[in-house]
């Protein structure tokens, strides 16, 4: 077990650092990585595991991954971070963007498609393995908790990776999740090869 | 270099279409479509002819390396898309896709690959 979870530290250390560099490619900042770190979590207390569901009305987008491993991707960014990534995106001011309209909602899903596959990107080549997601989606909190009890309640432990990034002048941060069943740890165990 | 040239852009994500088209318009390029999804972009492909396709790979209904599998080498395309495996570059190309930008891209790099393909 601590062989696995210091590849898989390894595979996070990695995958974290694509996914910030894409996160700043796209934001045209600074981007610096707070947290970068990966666990076994038992099924039932994954939703535990996403510190933004703390915020009243976080902005949650969901990508399910489609081949292979099960596992899902989930990008968590409060009400007011999302508000202001938008700015960033669109190059206005930080403040000007009060509501998500559908192309902002349309950016949002598409930031978690780019770093949640940047950080598959780093992974798959690693591991000489593919792993693909679904076309995102945002959902509520209370969705995604279900989507977790429907998807992993046969699984014991899930493996989680966990990325929080910062756009440092603006303080914005995103959490980047990718949850996966414990079979992920037997590809992964290549990049030591 | 045909700047009047027909270029479809297929993209699940409408920020992502807007993006292309920008950056394509500000290159001076003036005849785009749009298709939301793998099989309104095939029927797309069929019905406006385009010279040049935009195709995301990961999309809902039909996914991208389908259309390419369907379309069978009678279009241009470059593919745009998130996935960055080297098996599935390789396929998409193999297929008959005559470039591959992985997302995030430079702007610059998205010009350079359709002037290179439109000539």
């Amino acid at each position: 077990m601590e062989l696995n979870r210091e590849i898989l530290q390894k595979a996070a250390t990695l995958g974290s650092a694509e996914a910030s560099a894409s996160f700043s490619k796209l934001s045209s900042e600074k981007v610096i990585i707070s947290v970068s770190e990966v666990d076994f979590v038992p099924s039932a207390r994954l939703s535990e595991t996403i510190s933004l569901f703390e915020d009243l009305h976080p902005t949650v987008a969901y990508s399910q991954v489609i081949s292979g491993i099960e596992g899902v991707s989930v990008l968590a960014m409060s009400r007011e971070d999302a508000l202001n990534f938008i700015d960033l995106l669109n190059k206005n001011p930080i403040g000007s963007t009060g509501v998500l309209m559908d192309i902002d909602r349309s950016a949002i899903k598409e930031t978690l498609n780019i770093i949640s596959n940047s950080f598959l990107n780093s992974l798959a080549k690693k591991a000489e393995s593919q792993i693909f997601l679904s076309d995102p989606h945002l959902i509520t909190t209370a969705s995604l908790k279900e989507i977790f009890h429907k998807l992993m309640r046969s699984k014991e432990e899930v493996i989680v990776f966990r990325t929080v990034m910062e756009v440092a002048e603006h303080q914005i941060r995103a959490e980047l999740y990718l949850m996966f069943e414990k079979g992920l740890a037997d590809v992964v165990k290549e990049i030591s090869k | 270099m045909k700047k009047d040239a027909k270029i479809l852009i297929v993209d699940d994500s409408a920020f992502m279409r807007s993006v292309l088209k920008n950056i394509l318009t500000n290159a001076g390029y003036t005849n785009f479509e749009e298709a939301a999804d793998g099989k309104e972009g095939l029927q797309k492909i069929e019905s406006v002819n385009p010279e040049l396709v935009l195709l995301d790979l990961i999309m809902p209904e039909m996914l991208g390396i389908d259309v390419i599998k369907q379309i069978k080498n009678k279009y241009k395309i470059l593919v745009i898309s998130a996935v960055g495996q080297e098996k599935v570059i390789e396929e998409a190309k193999s297929l008959g896709a005559l470039g591959y930008i992985v997302k995030p891209f430079d702007n610059n790099k998205v010009v350079e690959e359709v002037a290179k393909i439109l000539g």
